[in-house]
């Protein structure tokens, strides 16, 4: 018996120390991937390039796409269950928290991938959102999108406003009141301006353990919200809906608070005519973060195929090239900031009237400061929406639905 | 106008309008089918049919195996349909007909399962189907609800209620066998009760979207719901080919509905009156 304990004891050590299978040049791998939305456009694109076949003739990709929230019900089910997912699987920013600390992920920090020799070299905040308390990195920043402020430059100029250098809240909506005349709406919705004081709504909702704290940063996101409501700017248009294109459409929207990805949907079919939008920082050069894509390796996965799926998620998340492809494709901002110093960045923008907007997006996305996420995160966004819903209709005041929220927050969590 | 006519015109005006306040999002389903991508959101929303429809199929085909899935939506709601009209007859048959020790416990149970929300066995029910080695095949779509409690609830109902039990009595003593019967008398006269059942069993398998979205993780092995869904992005404008994809999805529930309407209608009120 003592012996068997002693054989079963020895294996259990040789099992633990073995070394992680590495990847083998010399042998085919087919990796899946589990995405969502415009990723399988843009990555597609990145493995038909000449670089990626150059340095992995042995890698193909096998694409499993579905829309935002089917992609992250199946990944959730499928991680619960503990069973074996995609070789990667995609994260939005909004779900990462929930994965950081729930486990189901590999550390991409650990042997064999060390990806701290790379994370160096991506934007800080996105790797601390993926960066657990006790130090593992469960997946890696592929793109971020910075918070600018879009706007028409033919209205801002025929209602002589400047919109490039607007010191605070209070400026923007008393241009917006003068760029909303003759049918054209300042804003989309009051609701767009409400999560950029929060960062986007990307972590930050606890303050030594509390939830919505400190108490004046959310209860006055929800006063900037009451305020533009308030002043009359807004179209009332609900995110893509039928009005809402067709504000956008017929040139009667004049500015959009948004991440840098929506620069592609006005391009690509919301505002497609070049020259008339521009790109300014936010209002007091607020710095915050609207989205963002993460790339993770189950622990499910077996570690043959780990090793393939890291050199795939390598070359996404640190190749120049491979960022450049999807930031061209989908306009998924670069998480890479040495590619902020490429000479495409400086490059005028046709589509912007000529404008260098990719320098302000690499600026806001080197400042966008770190915040902490936490599994909670994406139940209190829920919470926090129905908040900005009652000031909006006016149905509570910025003080009610803050206590309003917080109330039930605290009976969700507690 | 006969004055009854004329008393009955308000009803019909008023169904009438109904009517077309039920139908408009049909037709609008296949109006924007034939619209380009662009031109899908714009409000007013076009009325009539546009011609973007080829730059529609075109795109559809290009981005998602569209004549497979729809092989498999057909394929698996199909043998979901029969499988569950056949072995939940059986099991209806038996509660409604057969007095046996057990049943009514045996019946309950069936009944409660009911209550269980689906999402809550989709773990469990998923590490199942990895252990049989189901994953990537239909099976896990088509053989567990093949006698689903709601079927067997329905069918039960059914037949306590409008088959007399003397026929089956009077069938035995003409030497039919239990199965005989099932063949000959059950299944024959069932026929509004198993058209309900078959909708609602076609209809919920069709529209599955979960279930496909787990268990069918290649994109040409799932089934329509699930692969149209990869069409559904912020920057790369596809509207035009997911209105052309949900269309096509729809005409066969529409047929199902035009074709077995009295049935259905027949079988939701059989039994509704006391004779």
């Amino acid at each position: 018996m003592k012996r068997l304990y002693s054989f079963l004891v020895l294996a259990l050590v040789a099992i633990t120390l073995l070394p992680a299978q590495a990847f083998d040049p010399a042998k085919k791998y087919e990796v899946t991937f589990g995405g969502y939305g415009d990723l399988e456009k843009a990555y597609a694109e990145v493995f038909k390039s000449a670089d990626f076949k150059a340095k992995y003739p042995n890698i193909t990709v096998k694409f499993q796409t579905a829309d935002f929230g089917g992609h992250h019900t199946r990944l959730t089910t499928i991680l619960a269950a503990g069973e074996q997912t995609n070789d990667i699987e995609a994260l939005e920013v909004g779900f990462i928290a929930q994965f950081v600390e729930a486990g189901g992920l590999t550390d991409l920090n650990a042997a064999p991938f060390k990806a701290g020799v790379f994370t160096k070299d991506i934007v800080k905040f996105a790797v601390a959102n993926a960066t657990t308390d006790s130090g593992s990195l469960i997946a890696m920043p592929v793109d971020i999108a910075p918070a600018v402020l879009f706007y028409r430059e033919d209205l801002a100029k025929k209602a002589g406003v400047k919109m490039d250098a607007l010191k605070n809240w209070d400026e923007y909506i008393a241009a917006l009141k003068k760029l909303s005349v003759g049918g054209v709406y300042g804003i989309e919705h009051p609701s767009a301006v409400q999560a950029i004081p929060l960062n986007g709504g990307k972590g930050g909702w606890f303050s030594g353990g509390k939830p919505l704290e400190p108490k004046a940063k959310f209860v006055d996101a929800l006063k900037l919200v009451e305020k533009v409501k308030a002043a009359k700017v807004d179209g009332d248009l609900g995110a893509w809906s039928g009005p809402w294109s067709q504000a956008y459409l017929d040139g009667k929207v004049a500015t959009a608070v948004n991440g840098a990805w929506f620069g592609g949907t006005l391009r690509t079919w919301l505002s497609p005519e070049p020259g008339k939008w521009r790109v300014a920082y936010l209002p007091g050069k607020i710095m915050a973060s609207l989205g963002g894509t993460y790339l993770s390796i189950p622990q499910t996965v077996p570690a043959p195929r780990k090793a393939a799926a890291w050199e795939v998620i390598k070359y996404l998340t640190t190749s120049p090239n491979a960022q450049l492809i999807s930031f061209r494709a989908i306009d998924a901002f670069p998480a890479l900031t040495t590619v902020y110093k490429d000479p495409v960045m400086d490059e005028p923008v046709a589509f912007y009237g000529g404008q260098k907007v990719r320098k302000i997006f690499a600026d806001v996305a080197l400042n966008i400061p770190e915040n902490k996420v936490s599994e909670y995160d994406n139940l209190i966004l829920g919470i926090w929406n129905g908040a900005v819903t009652s000031v909006v209709n006016g149905k509570a005041t910025p003080e009610a639905a803050y206590a309003d929220a917080l109330k039930k927050i605290r009976a969700t969590i507690e | 106008m006969t004055r009854r006519a004329l008393a009955a015109l308000p009803a019909h005006l008023t169904l009438a309008v109904f009517g077309l306040i039920f139908a408009l999002p049909f037709w609008m389903v296949f109006v924007l089918a034939s619209w380009p991508a662009r031109e899908v959101l714009v409000f007013p929303p076009h009325l009539w049919f546009g011609n973007g429809l080829l730059e529609n199929w075109q795109q559809l085909l290009a981005r998602i195996p569209f004549a497979r899935n729809y092989f498999n939506s057909f394929g698996i709601a199909t043998l979901s349909t029969l499988g569950n009209i056949f072995f939940c007859t059986m099991a209806g048959y038996a509660f409604a007909k057969y007095r046996f020790k057990g049943r009514d416990f045996l019946y309950g149970f069936v009944i409660a399962t009911m209550a269980v929300p689906g999402f809550l066995n989709l773990i469990p029910f998923y590490k199942m189907m990895v252990k049989f080695g189901w994953i990537n095949t239909w099976l896990p779509l088509v053989v567990p609800g093949l006698a689903g409690a709601f079927g067997i609830f329905l069918m039960t109902q059914f037949l306590t209620n409008s088959i007399p039990d003397e026929l089956l009595d009077a069938a035995r003593i003409d030497g039919l066998t239990e199965f005989g019967i099932l063949r000959r008398i059950i299944f024959p006269l069932a026929k509004p009760g198993l058209a309900v059942l078959g909708v609602v069993t076609f209809v919920g398998s069709w529209n599955n979207f979960t279930g496909p979205l787990v268990l069918l993780p290649k994109v040409e092995s799932t089934t329509l719901p699930v692969a149209l869904s990869a069409l559904n992005s912020r920057v790369d404008n596809n509207l035009g080919a997911l209105m052309l994809g949900n269309a096509l999805t729809l005409l066969p529930l529409i047929i199902v509905f035009v074709f077995f309407s009295k049935r259905i209608i027949a079988g939701l009120t059989a039994g509704a009156v006391k004779q």
